[in-house]
């Protein structure tokens, strides 16, 4: 059984040789062959290289069969490649190597002294026979898995996948340093000096002591050995300890963790916060000497790494599921898909089209400007304010589960620090390390914060520089560093005197700094008014959820969260540009907008910041539809939703007799003494009749001084040089 | 050695008998499990459960049973399920299995051989915890029954007698397996305690019940943290598993891996392990009713009456203010139901407010409750309680391994929160993070637990009452203003001492509390749309009325008004009757 078995492998053997030497591909140029592994051989040889990764997805090509056995037994394999590589590298050395270290030449030593030693040429020696060929290797095999193979979550790792080739996925959470591993232990005699080699696999070994050697046997001298720390090799290792995602986790349990070793050349490929996925042989160990057989022959199980590629947590998802078909897109993409898009958010939460619109802008969020070393961010910030229980922390947490990367944090919860970074001193080493907090580890994604009104002023602060710069600045135990921030804030804010109150401007209402408010480009006030048709659909939605223990079914199939995901990675990779000929739409809108903001008596502020902001919906707009310019709808629909937005806090204007400022109520009067019925003529009032007309309404000259200059500076009326007739334009 | 309680004193030797005739088939261990399984169903009486019977007074490698939650889930263990011995003299072969135990026993003269037979199998390791803040009657009342099978199986044996004589008596009687014993586990056991404190990993403080570690053979089988299981496996109590923990240098190990070790095997004489044959999962654990959901959850043709006596004596408890018994009531019977996106339905937060302040009402108050329930925690909310406990359960990943918090309660627990307690002053850092962790729970009925890279979100349902003088600090989702019908008596405990009721009537509250808890319900749609119709009429009237919190409390109190009174069905007079008591509550709080 055993010589069966010997000759099998040898059989293997073979075909890994004739793979290595014969598996070719195309060559880029499409002139010619390339000998893809002849050529790393080569490289092998001449030292520039040490790494060998036999990519399973070329053997299968090549001989699947093997590649199969390969992903079995993949340690067997492993040693195989490695004695193959050893004998052909002779083949591929073109030239002698330089490149000498300490090892090199204690072994040439041993060789020259062998050959000494032995000078009869009939007695043919091989020094293979005497060193253990590990000693004199210089190159390292690995296998890469086919690119079919998923990456399973570290649960599923069981019994079954024991000496198999497997490919995990997870964040490190622990990474040891990295230290020397004897691999082969080199001893001399003091007796009869001759060498002795032990290779060793696992992490414990048992020196040898006594002298095997001929000599020392014979005459009994009892020769002690000595460990030789320069003869020997060391490779690098490392452990390291991976944990399970949070989302491969079912609920209710705890993250599993799994120990892999790393060796050589995959050490220091990792740190502890990287998502990685890793490709090893899952082993079991099992535990030496006496403890064996009291631990009930029990095993460490460990991962033998053979590649570790590093990943974050967006393109991990994508890597997941690839590009989006064609057909995907055309499922999306439909007659009503913004609709569709937007009612996806939060299905389960009902009503509030406009706010779950403005949530998937902010999402996709708009293009990014760097002109002239100007940045202009593409970050859509939102702030949602309403009335208790309406639904806003849900919208939160929602958005939170949706953005590939985001943070939730409260406003109260985070100090200074949870929020922007800190400062610490690490308590092991005491260097002074930079710890980001919620807004740096939110870089490049979504930051969900609750409670934004109960924040704490310094906290505040910090929350400026983000909003608009898009950096957070730190000047701490002298570290100075800016870090990136590159966050769209959703904010979502309480009213302070427990229900919104509309006759108070916003920053009464909610109690945060214009400067603040102003950054948001969208401010949506959530209120709970009664409405029968809309009560109806609340309370029959609410009955449903207690009846039937779900939702009740929604009119429309909710798009799910990874195809949304997915969408959305598809957008952000657009970059739509504005127009030449929209920029005076653009223009002309703003100048209109800022003209109404001024004549009423508005809660918001418009500002050049105003201008940004619809730019920005508008690009982000073009971006959902995957389109590479900017419409007029879309800048339309920007201003339609910045105008909702103002509408929810302007919410009673017409119904509520607000309190007219001076100037209006004095061009009210003054239009009124207008005289109308010259159609479309141009209309004028002699400035002293208007004049005579305020006084007696009980307003001050002063008053309607002002008013007269106001409303000339916006292009209502003119007055003339005498200042003596108002002419409406 | 046959016997007649030799599957319950000497399991491995019927798991070896098993293994031995049918070791070529893959799944010989199912076998095993319904070999017992058919021992069991008439049996199950007769096992000792490490609950009631303290450790050294059972055998090691016997049969037990474990009431208990899931506080933590380990590693899956790797071992080798069958193994090769050879005879050193003969060459002669031998298999074993390690399966259901954690130590080898390799007679003298025998090697173990590393062989391409030898398998390698998978178990799964929970660290569990006896059911925290089970209440006191209810241990009591699986006590009695248990202590006295468990004389009977140990039949002339004094149950008074220390484990190592018994051991030795034994001794004779084991040699017939031809193995060599271990020492004595007591002997080496007391060591241990005396040199290194070992965190039990109890959720409450002050909680000292028995702890152990359950290995599963079954790896498709899905645990999750908190869950409360009866494991019935064999007991492992050999003191070579606490060689990691006592060995100070460990060989070979470096530092990190040593406080792993450590947590991961601690000494068996303090956490035993057992090696499960069968398992049970446990949806509540009132002793007077039975396990199996099916039957014995008729209540309805008494529950009208018990409801009205059950109120009577809650109303004693409240100085005679009905409508905040009843409040209480409805809150004994509530849990929740199910979860849709970030709510938690069915859960009723309540809280109590106007307690007279100062006095020990609420601790008295919670007494009450804990004669009625299974699981019931007080807990005094004073700053000190906030800032020095630890409430969210945290992964120590040098130990790897769950620490458990004070709110990881398996879900039925009742937590009592003594907000009188509270006084002004400053919470730390810890505090703050105690107070959110405790708004969550009573808004949402989820944890997030300290994982310290990122939190790992828990559901739980642990129905909260809040004691408060005014309106609690906590999100309660209902608000009761007690308001005493007579005066409060200055001397509250002899008060309360008063309130007695006898054991037989104590007994059908507690039936009758957990069966309400688990009935079944349902809103027929004509009642449905009578409910919507109120409501959107009620939102015409006027705006601030009624919201759709209100609408969802309503609701739930709906079902549990139904269920505690034995109804299936929501009736239009019991929802009528909740607009009263809505009202009234509202009233008292203006």
């Amino acid at each position: 059984m055993a010589t069966e078995k010997k000759r099998d492998y040898a059989a293997e053997k073979e075909r890994c040789k004739n793979f290595l030497s014969e598996f070719c591909q195309d060559d880029e140029s499409g002139t010619g062959k390339c000998f893809k592994y002849g050529q790393i051989l080569t490289k092998l040889a001449h030292r520039e290289q040490v790494e060998l990764s036999v990519d399973l997805d070329d053997l299968q090509e090549y001989d699947a069969d093997l590649s199969e056995s390969i992903q079995e037994n993949t340690l067997r394999y492993q040693r195989l490649f490695a004695d193959v590589v050893e004998e052909l590298l002779s083949d591929y050395k073109e030239r002698e190597v330089s490149h000498k270290d300490a090892l090199d030449i204690y072994i040439e030593h041993r060789l020259l002294m062998e050959q000494r030693n032995h000078q009869d040429p009939s007695e043919h020696r091989d020094w293979r026979n005497k060193y253990p060929s590990e000693l004199m290797r210089r190159f390292e095999v690995y296998f890469r898995a086919p690119q079919s193979q998923k990456a399973l979550p570290i649960r599923e790792v069981k019994a079954a996948n024991i000496g198999k080739l497997t490919v995990v996925r997870g964040i490190v959470i622990r990474a040891t340093e990295v230290k020397p591993m004897m691999s082969v232990a080199t001893y001399t005699c003091d007796r009869c000096g001759g060498e002795t080699y032990q290779p060793i696999s696992s992490p414990v070994f048992m020196p040898l002591e006594m002298c095997p050697s001929e000599e020392c046997q014979t005459n009994r001298s009892g020769g002690r050995l000595y460990l030789q720390n320069r003869g020997s090799k060391f490779t690098k290792f490392q452990e390291i300890k991976i944990q399970e995602h949070s989302d491969m986790v079912p609920v209710g349990n705890i993250p599993r963790s799994l120990s892999v070793y790393c060796r050589g050349e995959t050490t220091r490929a990792a740190f502890p916060g990287d998502h990685i996925s890793i490709t090893g042989v899952f082993l079991p160990m099992l535990k030496v000497g006496f403890r064996q057989m009291q631990q009930g022959l029990l095993t460490d199980s460990y991962l033998e790494a053979h590649r570790v590629v590093k990943m974050n947590k967006t393109e991990d998802d994508e890597q997941d599921m690839g590009d989006m078909t064609d057909e995907e897109i055309e499922r999306i993409t439909q007659e009503d898909f913004y609709d569709k898009l937007a009612n996806s958010i939060a299905p389960e939460i009902y009503g509030h089209e406009d706010i779950k619109k403005a949530l998937l802008l902010l999402l996709v969020g708009g293009v990014d400007r760097n002109a002239n070393g100007m940045k202009i961010r593409g970050n859509i910030n939102i702030c949602l304010m309403g009335d208790p229980g309406v639904a806003k922390s849900q919208l939160l947490s929602y958005i939170d589960r949706l953005a590939p990367r985001s943070q939730y944090t409260t406003g109260r919860g985070s100090s200074g620090v949870g929020l922007t970074a800190a400062v610490m001193k690490d308590p092991v080493t005491g260097e002074m390390i930079l710890e980001g907090g919620a807004l740096v580890l939110a870089d490049q994604g979504v930051c969900c914060i609750d409670e934004f009104d109960k924040m704490m002023d310094a906290d505040r602060t910090a929350i400026h520089e983000v909003m608009e710069q898009q950096t957070i600045s730190i000047a701490k135990a002298g570290i100075m560093t800016s870090l990136n921030a590159r966050v769209s804030i959703l904010a979502a804010a309480n009213p302070a005197y427990g229900r919104y109150n509309p006759k108070k401007s916003i920053e009464h209402n909610i109690q945060l700094p214009a400067a603040l408010l102003s950054r948001f480009d969208l401010l949506w006030l959530i209120q709970d008014k009664p409405d029968r048709e809309n009560d109806l659909r609340l309370a029959q939605h609410i009955t449903y959820v207690h009846m039937n223990s779900v939702h009740p079914p929604l009119q429309f199939e909710p798009i799910n969260m990874k195809l949304m995901r997915r969408y959305i990675a598809l957008c952000k990779k657009k970059q739509p540009v504005i127009p030449r000929d929209l920029t005076d739409y653009i223009t002309a809108a703003y100048v209109e907008l800022r003209k109404e903001a001024r004549a009423s008596n508005d809660a918001t502020f418009t500002s050049a910041r105003t201008l940004l902001s619809i730019l920005r919906l508008a690009t982000a707009l073009a971006r959902l539809r995957l389109a590479d310019v900017v419409e007029k709808d879309d800048v339309n629909e920007a201003m339609r939703m910045m105008e909702m937005s103002k509408d929810t806090l302007n919410p009673a204007a017409e119904n509520l007799h607000r309190q007219q400022r001076p100037t209006d109520a004095i061009f009210q009067i003054i239009r009124d003494m207008a005289p109308v019925e010259g159609g479309d003529a141009v209309s004028s009032v002699r400035v002293s009749d208007a004049r005579q007309r305020c006084i007696a309404k009980g307003y001050t000259p002063d008053q309607f001084d002002e008013a007269v200059e106001e409303y000339e500076a916006l292009n209502v009326w003119l007055l003339n040089t005498a200042k003596t007739r108002l002419t409406f334009i | 050695m046959p016997c007649v309680e030799n599957w319950t004193l000497n399991p491995l030797h019927a798991i070896h008998n098993l293994f031995e005739n049918t070791r070529e088939d893959q799944d010989w261990h199912r076998g095993v499990e319904n070999y017992f399984a058919d021992k069991l169903t008439s049996n199950l009486h007769m096992i000792p459960s490490l609950n009631e019977v303290s450790l050294h007074d059972i055998r090691s490698a016997s049969l037990v049973r474990f009431r208990c939650m899931v506080q933590d889930t380990f590693e899956p263990e790797y071992f080798l399920e069958t193994y090769q011995i050879v005879n050193k003299q003969n060459g002669h072969k031998t298999f074993g299995t390690s399966m259901y135990s954690d130590v080898i026993e390799c007679p003298d003269g025998f090697e173990f051989v590393e062989s391409l037979e030898n398998k390698t199998g998978c178990r799964q390791v929970l660290y569990c915890v006896s059911v925290p803040a089970e209440t006191s009657w209810v241990k009591e009342k699986f006590k009695p029954k248990q202590s006295a099978c468990f004389q009977d199986a140990s039949t002339s044996k004094n149950t008074k007698r220390p484990f190592e004589e018994d051991m030795e008596q034994d001794e004779s009687a084991t040699s017939e397996r031809n193995t060599t014993k271990r020492p004595k586990a007591s002997a080496h056991s007391g060591v241990n305690i005396s040199r290194t404190p070992l965190k039990k990993n109890h959720p409450l403080p002050n909680e000292d019940g028995p702890v152990c570690i359950i290995k599963v053979y079954d790896e498709n089988k899905d645990f999750k943290v908190n869950e409360i299981y009866e494991f019935i496996g064999v007991l492992s109590v050999d003191p070579a598993l606490s060689a990691t923990y006592d060995s100070s240098t460990g060989d070979g190990i470096d530092e990190d891996h040593m406080e792993e070790d450590r947590a991961h095997h601690p000494p068996p004489s303090l956490v035993p392990r057992l090696h499960c044959i069968s398992m049970l999962k446990l949806n509540h654990i009132n002793p007077l009713v039975s396990c199996d959901s099916s039957s014995a959850l008729d209540i309805s043709n008494m529950a009208v009456n018990l409801r009205h006596d059950l109120i009577s004596f809650l109303k004693h408890a409240t100085f005679g203010d009905e409508l905040t018994a009843e409040y209480l009531l409805l809150h004994l019977a509530a849990r929740v139901h199910n979860r849709t996106g970030t709510m938690a339905v069915g859960k009723l937060a309540l809280n109590i407010a106007n307690i007279p302040p100062g006095s020990r009402y609420p601790n008295l108050l919670s007494q009450l409750i804990e004669q009625l329930v299974t699981k019931a925690y007080y807990l005094p909310m004073s700053l000190e309680n906030m800032n020095k406990l630890k409430f969210i359960p945290k992964k120590n990943y040098s130990s790897n391994r769950l620490d458990a918090g004070l709110l990881q309660l398996s879900d039925g627990t009742h937590l009592i929160v003594d907000e009188t307690a509270l006084k002004p002053g400053q919470l730390d850092t810890n505090g703050v993070k105690n107070v959110q962790a405790l708004s969550a729970l009573v808004k949402f009925q989820k944890i997030d637990y300290d994982f310290q890279f990122h939190p790992v979100t828990f559901y739980h349902d642990v129905s909260t009452l809040v004691l408060s003088e005014g309106k609690s600090m906590l999100p309660c989702d209902c608000q009761v203003c007690l308001k005493p019908e007579i005066p409060i008596p200055t001397d509250l405990e002899s008060y309360f001492k008063q309130l007695v009721v006898p054991l037989d009537l104590m007994n059908k509250f507690r039936i009758y509390l957990t069966c309400a808890r688990l009935a079944d319900y349902e809103l027929s749609d004509s009642m449905m749309k009578n409910i919507e119709d109120d409501f959107v009429a009620a939102r015409r009237v006027d705006e601030n009325k009624m919201s759709a919190d209100d609408l969802h409390l309503r609701l739930v109190l709906a079902r549990l008004c139904s269920t505690t009174s034995g109804q299936e069905k929501l009736a239009f007079d019991v929802w009528q009757r909740l607009e009263r008591l809505e009202n009234e509550r509202k009233a008292r709080i203006k």
